[in-house]
Protein backbone atom coordinates (compact mmCIF):
# COMPACT_ATOMS: atom_id res chain seq x y z
CA UNK A 1 0.00 0.00 0.00
CA UNK A 2 1.31 3.29 -0.95
CA UNK A 3 2.45 5.70 1.91
CA UNK A 4 0.71 8.33 3.27
CA UNK A 5 3.43 11.27 1.95
CA UNK A 6 3.56 9.16 -1.33
CA UNK A 7 0.05 9.96 -2.00
CA UNK A 8 0.77 13.51 -0.79
CA UNK A 9 2.97 13.85 -3.30
CA UNK A 10 0.99 12.95 -6.00
CA UNK A 11 -1.51 14.81 -4.59
CA UNK A 12 0.77 18.06 -5.05
CA UNK A 13 1.54 16.87 -8.71
CA UNK A 14 -2.62 16.49 -9.71
CA UNK A 15 -2.27 20.24 -9.01
CA UNK A 16 0.01 20.98 -11.71
CA UNK A 17 -0.22 19.89 -15.71
CA UNK A 18 3.47 19.24 -16.35
CA UNK A 19 5.40 17.31 -14.34
CA UNK A 20 6.92 18.78 -10.58
CA UNK A 21 10.54 18.13 -9.11
CA UNK A 22 9.34 18.42 -5.43
CA UNK A 23 12.04 17.29 -3.61
CA UNK A 24 11.43 16.07 0.24
CA UNK A 25 13.40 19.58 1.01
CA UNK A 26 11.18 21.94 -1.13
CA UNK A 27 9.17 24.79 0.47
CA UNK A 28 5.75 23.73 -0.51
CA UNK A 29 4.41 27.58 -0.65
CA UNK A 30 8.12 29.30 -1.08
CA UNK A 31 8.21 27.20 -4.39
CA UNK A 32 4.74 27.83 -5.86
CA UNK A 33 4.08 24.31 -5.47
CA UNK A 34 0.81 25.01 -3.11
CA UNK A 35 -0.69 28.67 -4.14
CA UNK A 36 -2.51 30.54 -1.51
CA UNK A 37 -5.92 29.15 -3.08
CA UNK A 38 -4.68 25.33 -2.26
CA UNK A 39 -2.98 25.44 1.05
CA UNK A 40 -6.11 25.38 2.71
CA UNK A 41 -6.83 21.63 0.38
CA UNK A 42 -3.39 20.58 1.28
CA UNK A 43 -4.67 20.75 4.89
CA UNK A 44 -7.50 19.12 4.08
CA UNK A 45 -5.98 16.47 2.17
CA UNK A 46 -3.32 15.71 5.02
CA UNK A 47 -5.70 15.60 7.27
CA UNK A 48 -7.99 12.96 5.23
CA UNK A 49 -4.90 10.90 4.18
CA UNK A 50 -4.22 11.48 7.96
CA UNK A 51 -7.22 9.58 8.51
CA UNK A 52 -8.33 12.18 11.71
CA UNK A 53 -8.85 15.30 13.04
CA UNK A 54 -5.61 17.45 13.03
CA UNK A 55 -4.79 19.35 16.19
CA UNK A 56 -4.88 23.01 15.29
CA UNK A 57 -1.37 23.48 16.83
CA UNK A 58 -0.01 20.32 14.23
CA UNK A 59 -0.71 23.45 11.20
CA UNK A 60 1.72 25.64 11.19
CA UNK A 61 4.50 27.09 8.96
CA UNK A 62 7.49 25.03 10.34
CA UNK A 63 5.25 21.65 10.35
CA UNK A 64 3.28 22.46 6.67
CA UNK A 65 6.91 23.74 4.77
CA UNK A 66 8.02 21.08 3.46
CA UNK A 67 7.00 17.00 2.63
CA UNK A 68 9.63 15.88 5.40
CA UNK A 69 8.33 17.81 7.42
CA UNK A 70 4.68 16.84 7.25
CA UNK A 71 5.50 13.37 7.43
CA UNK A 72 7.95 13.77 10.86
CA UNK A 73 5.02 16.07 12.13
CA UNK A 74 1.31 14.64 10.73
CA UNK A 75 2.08 11.13 9.61
CA UNK A 76 4.61 9.81 11.51
CA UNK A 77 3.77 11.44 15.13
CA UNK A 78 0.63 9.55 14.99
CA UNK B 1 -27.17 24.11 -0.80
CA UNK B 2 -24.67 26.30 -1.76
CA UNK B 3 -24.80 28.00 -4.77
CA UNK B 4 -23.08 26.46 -8.07
CA UNK B 5 -19.96 28.68 -9.24
CA UNK B 6 -19.20 29.61 -12.51
CA UNK B 7 -17.05 27.47 -15.32
CA UNK B 8 -14.48 29.89 -14.33
CA UNK B 9 -11.54 28.65 -12.12
CA UNK B 10 -11.69 30.09 -8.78
CA UNK B 11 -8.27 32.61 -9.40
CA UNK B 12 -9.44 34.02 -12.75
CA UNK B 13 -12.71 34.82 -11.21
CA UNK B 14 -11.40 36.44 -7.95
CA UNK B 15 -8.85 38.38 -10.19
CA UNK B 16 -12.16 40.51 -11.40
CA UNK B 17 -12.89 43.52 -9.12
CA UNK B 18 -16.81 42.76 -9.53
CA UNK B 19 -16.14 39.41 -8.91
CA UNK B 20 -19.31 38.15 -6.58
CA UNK B 21 -21.43 39.64 -9.85
CA UNK B 22 -20.37 36.32 -11.45
CA UNK B 23 -22.31 34.34 -9.14
CA UNK B 24 -25.54 33.18 -8.83
CA UNK B 25 -27.52 36.10 -7.07
CA UNK B 26 -30.34 33.83 -5.70
CA UNK B 27 -27.37 32.36 -3.33
CA UNK B 28 -25.72 33.74 -0.43
CA UNK B 29 -22.82 31.20 -0.24
CA UNK B 30 -20.92 29.97 -2.81
CA UNK B 31 -18.63 26.69 -3.10
CA UNK B 32 -15.94 28.22 -5.72
CA UNK B 33 -13.72 24.99 -4.92
CA UNK B 34 -12.97 22.21 -2.56
CA UNK B 35 -12.23 24.24 0.80
CA UNK B 36 -12.79 27.39 -0.93
CA UNK B 37 -16.13 29.61 0.02
CA UNK B 38 -17.31 32.62 -1.22
CA UNK B 39 -19.94 34.62 1.35
CA UNK B 40 -21.68 37.62 -1.02
CA UNK B 41 -24.97 38.45 0.74
CA UNK B 42 -24.95 41.49 2.89
CA UNK B 43 -26.34 39.19 5.47
CA UNK B 44 -23.53 36.17 5.33
CA UNK B 45 -20.70 38.45 5.14
CA UNK B 46 -21.97 39.97 8.66
CA UNK B 47 -22.63 36.46 9.86
CA UNK B 48 -19.37 35.60 8.21
CA UNK B 49 -17.16 38.29 9.69
CA UNK B 50 -18.88 38.29 13.63
CA UNK B 51 -18.79 34.19 13.59
CA UNK B 52 -17.17 33.26 16.39
CA UNK B 53 -15.37 30.22 14.65
CA UNK B 54 -14.85 31.85 11.70
CA UNK B 55 -10.85 32.64 12.60
CA UNK B 56 -8.68 35.09 10.50
CA UNK B 57 -5.35 33.00 11.64
CA UNK B 58 -4.10 30.97 8.94
CA UNK B 59 -0.28 29.94 9.66
CA UNK B 60 0.11 29.46 5.89
CA UNK B 61 -1.23 33.10 4.85
CA UNK B 62 1.41 35.17 3.46
CA UNK B 63 0.60 37.72 5.70
CA UNK B 64 1.40 35.64 8.36
CA UNK B 65 4.69 34.34 7.01
CA UNK B 66 6.14 37.48 5.86
CA UNK B 67 4.89 39.52 9.23
CA UNK B 68 5.12 36.80 11.72
CA UNK B 69 2.50 37.23 14.58
CA UNK B 70 0.08 40.54 13.67
CA UNK B 71 -3.26 42.38 14.74
CA UNK B 72 -4.58 41.29 11.09
CA UNK B 73 -3.65 37.46 11.60
CA UNK B 74 -4.33 37.37 15.45
CA UNK B 75 -8.12 36.16 17.09
CA UNK B 76 -8.90 35.72 20.52
CA UNK B 77 -6.69 36.96 23.24
CA UNK B 78 -4.29 37.99 21.64
CA UNK B 79 -5.39 39.94 19.04
CA UNK B 80 -7.48 42.01 21.34
CA UNK B 81 -3.89 42.49 23.04
CA UNK B 82 -2.55 43.69 19.57
CA UNK B 83 -5.81 46.42 19.37
CA UNK B 84 -4.94 47.61 22.75
CA UNK B 85 -1.25 48.95 21.79
CA UNK B 86 -3.35 50.84 18.92
CA UNK B 87 -6.20 52.13 21.26
CA UNK B 88 -4.31 55.17 22.70
CA UNK B 89 -3.20 56.22 19.07
CA UNK B 90 -7.04 56.15 17.78
CA UNK B 91 -8.90 57.40 21.00
CA UNK B 92 -11.19 60.21 19.76
CA UNK B 93 -9.17 62.94 21.12
CA UNK B 94 -6.27 62.18 19.73
CA UNK B 95 -7.85 62.49 16.34
CA UNK B 96 -9.16 65.68 17.33
CA UNK B 97 -5.55 66.73 17.56
CA UNK B 98 -4.72 65.44 14.25
CA UNK B 99 -7.77 67.12 12.63
CA UNK B 100 -6.58 70.36 14.27
CA UNK B 101 -2.67 70.31 14.25
CA UNK B 102 -1.63 67.59 11.28
CA UNK B 103 -3.51 67.04 9.21
CA UNK B 104 -4.52 70.80 7.43
CA UNK B 105 -0.88 71.45 6.74
CA UNK B 106 -0.51 67.91 4.72
CA UNK B 107 -4.33 67.92 3.31
CA UNK B 108 -3.31 72.04 1.95
CA UNK B 109 -0.12 71.14 0.65
CA UNK B 110 -2.04 68.49 -1.35
CA UNK B 111 -4.82 70.48 -3.01
CA UNK B 112 -2.22 72.96 -3.73
CA UNK B 113 -0.21 70.35 -5.84
CA UNK B 114 -4.03 69.30 -7.70
CA UNK B 115 -5.49 72.90 -7.95
CA UNK B 116 -5.34 73.80 -11.72
CA UNK B 117 -4.20 70.79 -13.34
CA UNK B 118 -5.32 67.54 -14.70
CA UNK B 119 -3.75 64.51 -14.73
CA UNK B 120 -4.02 60.78 -15.70
CA UNK B 121 -2.51 59.01 -12.73
CA UNK B 122 -4.02 60.29 -8.77
CA UNK B 123 -3.71 57.38 -7.57
CA UNK B 124 0.30 57.04 -7.75
CA UNK B 125 1.25 60.74 -8.27
CA UNK B 126 -1.13 62.40 -5.47
CA UNK B 127 -3.26 60.11 -3.33
CA UNK B 128 -0.62 58.44 -0.82
CA UNK B 129 0.84 62.17 -0.10
CA UNK B 130 -1.98 62.82 2.90
CA UNK B 131 -2.38 59.41 4.58
CA UNK B 132 1.84 58.52 4.16
CA UNK B 133 2.42 62.33 5.83
CA UNK B 134 -0.52 61.00 8.99
CA UNK B 135 0.59 57.36 9.25
CA UNK B 136 4.50 58.49 9.13
CA UNK B 137 3.83 61.49 11.99
CA UNK B 138 1.21 59.18 13.95
CA UNK B 139 3.99 56.17 13.68
CA UNK B 140 7.28 58.19 14.45
CA UNK B 141 8.90 58.02 11.44
CA UNK B 142 11.49 60.73 10.18
CA UNK B 143 9.82 62.89 7.45
CA UNK B 144 13.19 62.07 4.92
CA UNK B 145 12.13 58.58 5.20
CA UNK B 146 8.48 59.02 4.29
CA UNK B 147 9.06 58.35 0.17
CA UNK B 148 11.24 55.37 0.85
CA UNK B 149 8.55 53.92 3.10
CA UNK B 150 5.81 54.22 0.14
CA UNK B 151 8.57 52.73 -2.49
CA UNK B 152 8.80 49.97 -0.20
CA UNK B 153 5.33 49.43 1.08
CA UNK B 154 2.92 49.73 -2.26
CA UNK B 155 4.00 46.19 -3.69
CA UNK B 156 2.94 44.49 -0.29
CA UNK B 157 -0.62 45.57 -0.57
CA UNK B 158 -0.74 42.34 -2.59
CA UNK B 159 0.80 40.02 0.45
CA UNK B 160 -2.84 41.02 1.34
CA UNK B 161 -4.99 40.14 -1.58
CA UNK B 162 -6.68 36.78 -1.84
CA UNK B 163 -5.12 35.00 -4.27
CA UNK B 164 -2.14 36.33 -3.00
CA UNK B 165 1.05 37.63 -5.02
CA UNK B 166 3.98 36.78 -3.69
CA UNK B 167 7.14 37.77 -4.97
CA UNK B 168 10.86 37.74 -4.08
CA UNK B 169 10.20 41.56 -3.90
CA UNK B 170 7.87 41.48 -1.39
CA UNK B 171 9.81 39.54 1.33
CA UNK B 172 12.91 41.63 0.35
CA UNK B 173 10.58 45.44 1.11
CA UNK B 174 9.16 43.46 4.48
CA UNK B 175 12.95 42.83 5.28
CA UNK B 176 13.30 45.88 4.87
CA UNK B 177 11.13 48.53 6.10
CA UNK B 178 11.02 45.95 10.00
CA UNK B 179 14.76 47.17 9.52
CA UNK B 180 14.22 50.44 8.67
CA UNK B 181 10.99 50.53 11.81
CA UNK B 182 13.76 48.64 13.92
CA UNK B 183 16.41 51.70 13.18
CA UNK B 184 13.55 54.63 14.52
CA UNK B 185 12.69 52.43 17.02
CA UNK B 186 16.64 52.17 18.55
CA UNK B 187 16.94 56.11 17.64
CA UNK B 188 14.33 57.32 20.33
CA UNK B 189 13.51 60.37 18.36
CA UNK B 190 10.03 59.37 17.41
CA UNK B 191 8.67 61.31 20.82
CA UNK B 192 6.49 60.34 23.16
CA UNK B 193 3.41 60.38 21.55
CA UNK B 194 4.25 58.51 18.59
CA UNK B 195 3.00 55.02 17.94
CA UNK B 196 6.24 53.17 18.50
CA UNK B 197 6.61 54.76 22.09
CA UNK B 198 3.05 54.43 22.91
CA UNK B 199 3.27 50.84 21.80
CA UNK B 200 5.83 50.16 23.86
CA UNK B 201 4.49 52.22 26.99
CA UNK B 202 1.14 50.25 26.53
CA UNK B 203 2.69 47.09 26.44
CA UNK B 204 4.73 47.90 29.40
CA UNK B 205 2.07 49.35 31.10
CA UNK B 206 -0.66 46.76 30.48
CA UNK B 207 1.62 43.64 30.75
CA UNK B 208 0.84 42.67 26.96
CA UNK B 209 3.51 39.64 26.14
CA UNK B 210 4.30 40.65 22.59
CA UNK B 211 8.05 39.90 21.07
CA UNK B 212 10.21 43.34 20.08
CA UNK B 213 9.48 41.84 16.56
CA UNK B 214 5.73 41.35 17.24
CA UNK B 215 6.08 45.34 18.08
CA UNK B 216 7.63 45.75 14.92
CA UNK B 217 5.28 43.86 12.87
CA UNK B 218 1.97 45.67 14.33
CA UNK B 219 3.46 49.17 13.41
CA UNK B 220 4.44 47.88 10.02
CA UNK B 221 1.18 46.81 9.55
CA UNK B 222 -1.07 49.57 11.11
CA UNK B 223 1.52 51.69 8.58
CA UNK B 224 0.63 49.41 5.60
CA UNK B 225 -3.19 49.46 6.41
CA UNK B 226 -3.68 53.20 7.52
CA UNK B 227 -1.81 54.24 4.07
CA UNK B 228 -2.65 52.03 1.59
CA UNK B 229 -6.34 51.57 2.82
CA UNK B 230 -6.56 55.52 2.53
CA UNK B 231 -4.50 56.06 -0.89
CA UNK B 232 -7.21 54.12 -2.34
CA UNK B 233 -10.14 55.68 -1.09
CA UNK B 234 -9.05 59.30 -1.63
CA UNK B 235 -8.83 57.80 -5.20
CA UNK B 236 -12.37 56.55 -5.08
CA UNK B 237 -13.49 60.36 -3.65
CA UNK B 238 -11.77 62.25 -6.30
CA UNK B 239 -12.79 59.91 -8.81
CA UNK B 240 -16.57 60.63 -7.61
CA UNK B 241 -16.52 63.98 -7.54
CA UNK B 242 -15.35 63.79 -11.06
CA UNK B 243 -18.10 61.70 -12.20
CA UNK B 244 -20.83 63.27 -10.10
CA UNK B 245 -23.79 65.25 -11.18
CA UNK B 246 -24.33 67.31 -8.82
CA UNK B 247 -21.93 70.80 -7.63
CA UNK B 248 -19.43 70.59 -5.49
CA UNK B 249 -20.88 73.28 -3.32
CA UNK B 250 -23.26 71.27 -2.10
CA UNK B 251 -20.22 69.45 -0.17
CA UNK B 252 -19.71 72.87 1.72
CA UNK B 253 -22.11 71.37 4.24
CA UNK B 254 -20.50 69.27 6.68
CA UNK B 255 -23.74 66.78 6.77
CA UNK B 256 -24.16 66.78 3.40
CA UNK B 257 -20.34 65.82 2.98
CA UNK B 258 -20.36 63.28 5.60
CA UNK B 259 -23.11 61.32 3.91
CA UNK B 260 -21.24 61.72 0.40
CA UNK B 261 -18.11 59.95 1.75
CA UNK B 262 -20.35 57.26 3.38
CA UNK B 263 -22.19 56.93 0.17
CA UNK B 264 -18.64 56.26 -1.68
CA UNK B 265 -17.80 54.15 1.13
CA UNK B 266 -20.81 52.24 0.65
CA UNK B 267 -19.76 51.70 -3.53
CA UNK B 268 -16.09 51.60 -3.06
CA UNK B 269 -14.97 50.12 0.16
CA UNK B 270 -10.93 50.01 -0.35
CA UNK B 271 -10.59 46.46 0.99
CA UNK B 272 -13.63 44.96 -0.96
CA UNK B 273 -13.03 41.05 -0.23
CA UNK B 274 -11.74 39.78 3.16
CA UNK B 275 -10.64 36.13 3.41
CA UNK B 276 -10.80 34.09 7.14
CA UNK B 277 -11.05 30.47 7.99
CA UNK B 278 -12.99 27.65 9.25
CA UNK B 279 -11.90 26.76 12.62
CA UNK B 280 -14.10 23.80 12.80
CA UNK B 281 -16.85 22.61 10.58
CA UNK B 282 -19.95 25.11 10.42
CA UNK B 283 -22.47 26.34 8.85
CA UNK B 284 -23.28 29.87 6.93
CA UNK B 285 -26.58 30.59 5.93
CA UNK B 286 -27.64 27.04 5.84
CA UNK B 287 -24.78 26.16 3.64
CA UNK B 288 -22.16 23.61 5.58
CA UNK B 289 -18.26 24.92 5.82
CA UNK B 290 -15.98 22.08 6.54
CA UNK B 291 -13.28 22.70 8.78
CA UNK B 292 -10.49 24.19 7.54
CA UNK B 293 -11.83 26.29 4.25
CA UNK B 294 -11.12 29.59 3.22
CA UNK B 295 -14.04 32.13 3.47
CA UNK B 296 -13.82 34.68 1.31
CA UNK B 297 -16.08 37.74 2.76
CA UNK B 298 -16.74 40.08 -0.19
CA UNK B 299 -17.43 43.82 1.37
CA UNK B 300 -18.56 44.66 -2.44
CA UNK B 301 -20.93 42.39 -2.40
CA UNK B 302 -22.20 43.36 0.93
CA UNK B 303 -22.70 47.06 0.39
CA UNK B 304 -24.23 46.44 -3.35
CA UNK B 305 -26.85 43.59 -1.86
CA UNK B 306 -29.89 44.51 -3.58
CA UNK B 307 -32.18 43.09 -0.76
CA UNK B 308 -30.68 46.13 1.57
CA UNK B 309 -29.85 48.96 -0.90
CA UNK B 310 -32.23 49.52 -3.65
CA UNK B 311 -30.74 50.02 -7.20
CA UNK B 312 -27.46 49.51 -5.20
CA UNK B 313 -24.97 50.35 -8.04
CA UNK B 314 -26.50 54.24 -8.16
CA UNK B 315 -24.99 57.05 -6.43
CA UNK B 316 -26.91 58.55 -4.43
CA UNK B 317 -26.54 61.03 -1.28
CA UNK B 318 -28.71 60.59 1.84
CA UNK B 319 -29.71 57.15 1.34
CA UNK B 320 -30.01 54.73 4.37
CA UNK B 321 -26.83 53.28 5.03
CA UNK B 322 -27.90 51.21 7.19
CA UNK B 323 -26.37 47.79 6.33
CA UNK B 324 -22.94 49.30 5.08
CA UNK B 325 -19.94 48.24 6.15
CA UNK B 326 -16.60 49.43 4.24
CA UNK B 327 -14.77 49.17 7.47
CA UNK B 328 -16.06 45.04 8.16
CA UNK B 329 -17.55 44.15 11.52
CA UNK B 330 -16.30 42.11 14.20
CA UNK B 331 -14.09 41.81 16.24
CA UNK B 332 -11.59 42.67 13.47
CA UNK B 333 -13.47 45.79 12.25
CA UNK B 334 -11.15 48.55 11.11
CA UNK B 335 -9.81 50.46 14.48
CA UNK B 336 -8.75 53.82 11.77
CA UNK B 337 -12.16 54.38 10.73
CA UNK B 338 -13.36 57.43 12.51
CA UNK B 339 -9.12 58.76 11.87
CA UNK B 340 -10.07 58.18 8.15
CA UNK B 341 -13.36 59.72 7.74
CA UNK B 342 -11.76 62.91 9.80
CA UNK B 343 -8.88 62.86 7.12
CA UNK B 344 -11.82 62.37 4.05
CA UNK B 345 -14.17 64.91 5.44
CA UNK B 346 -11.04 67.91 5.48
CA UNK B 347 -9.78 67.24 2.45
CA UNK B 348 -13.00 67.00 0.72
CA UNK B 349 -13.59 70.70 2.38
CA UNK B 350 -10.19 72.29 1.07
CA UNK B 351 -10.65 71.15 -2.27
CA UNK B 352 -13.97 72.35 -3.14
CA UNK B 353 -12.68 75.85 -0.91
CA UNK B 354 -10.37 75.59 -4.14
CA UNK B 355 -11.77 74.17 -6.96
CA UNK B 356 -14.83 74.81 -8.71
CA UNK B 357 -15.17 71.58 -10.81
CA UNK B 358 -13.62 68.02 -10.41
CA UNK B 359 -14.36 66.63 -13.82
CA UNK B 360 -13.40 63.09 -14.73
CA UNK B 361 -11.73 64.04 -18.43
CA UNK B 362 -11.03 60.23 -19.49
CA UNK B 363 -12.58 57.30 -17.97
CA UNK B 364 -11.87 53.65 -19.26
CA UNK B 365 -13.91 52.08 -16.12
CA UNK B 366 -10.86 50.52 -14.33
CA UNK B 367 -10.50 49.16 -11.08
CA UNK B 368 -7.36 48.13 -9.44
CA UNK B 369 -6.76 45.29 -6.83
CA UNK B 370 -8.92 43.65 -4.40
CA UNK B 371 -7.59 44.71 -0.97
CA UNK B 372 -6.82 48.30 -1.88
CA UNK B 373 -9.44 48.68 -4.36
CA UNK B 374 -9.78 51.45 -5.94
CA UNK B 375 -10.82 53.37 -9.74
CA UNK B 376 -7.78 53.13 -12.22
CA UNK B 377 -7.10 54.65 -16.02
CA UNK B 378 -8.71 57.74 -15.81
CA UNK B 379 -7.86 61.05 -16.02
CA UNK B 380 -9.08 63.86 -13.43
CA UNK B 381 -9.02 67.87 -13.65
CA UNK B 382 -9.43 70.00 -10.61
CA UNK B 383 -10.64 73.30 -12.10
CA UNK B 384 -9.90 76.29 -9.91
CA UNK B 385 -12.33 79.35 -9.02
Amino acid sequence: MESKIASLRKWLDGLHEGPLDIQDDTDLIQSGTVTSLQFVQMVIEIERLHGQKLDPGVINIESMRTLRAIDATVFQAA
Amino acid sequence: MPGVATVESPTSLLAQPYWYRHLPAAADVHQLDEGLFAVTSNAAVQEALAHPSIVAEHPLKASARAFGPNVLDADGPSHRAFRALLAPILSAGRIAEYKQALMPGLVHDLVDSIAGIETDDFYNSFAHKVPYGIVSTILGIDASLEDRFHELTRPLARLLDYPTEETDETHANVTALLRMIEEQRATKTAGARSLLETIERTRDLKGISLTDSEVRSTALLFFLAGTETSSAFITSLVYCMGRGIFSLDELRDETVRDRYVEEVLRLYPPVQTIVRFASEDLIVQGVEVPRHSAVLASIAGANRDPRVFDHPDRFQIGRSLKGSIPFAVGAHACPGAMLAKAEFSLLIEQIIQRCSDVVVTRDRLGMESQSFSHPADFSVEFRTR
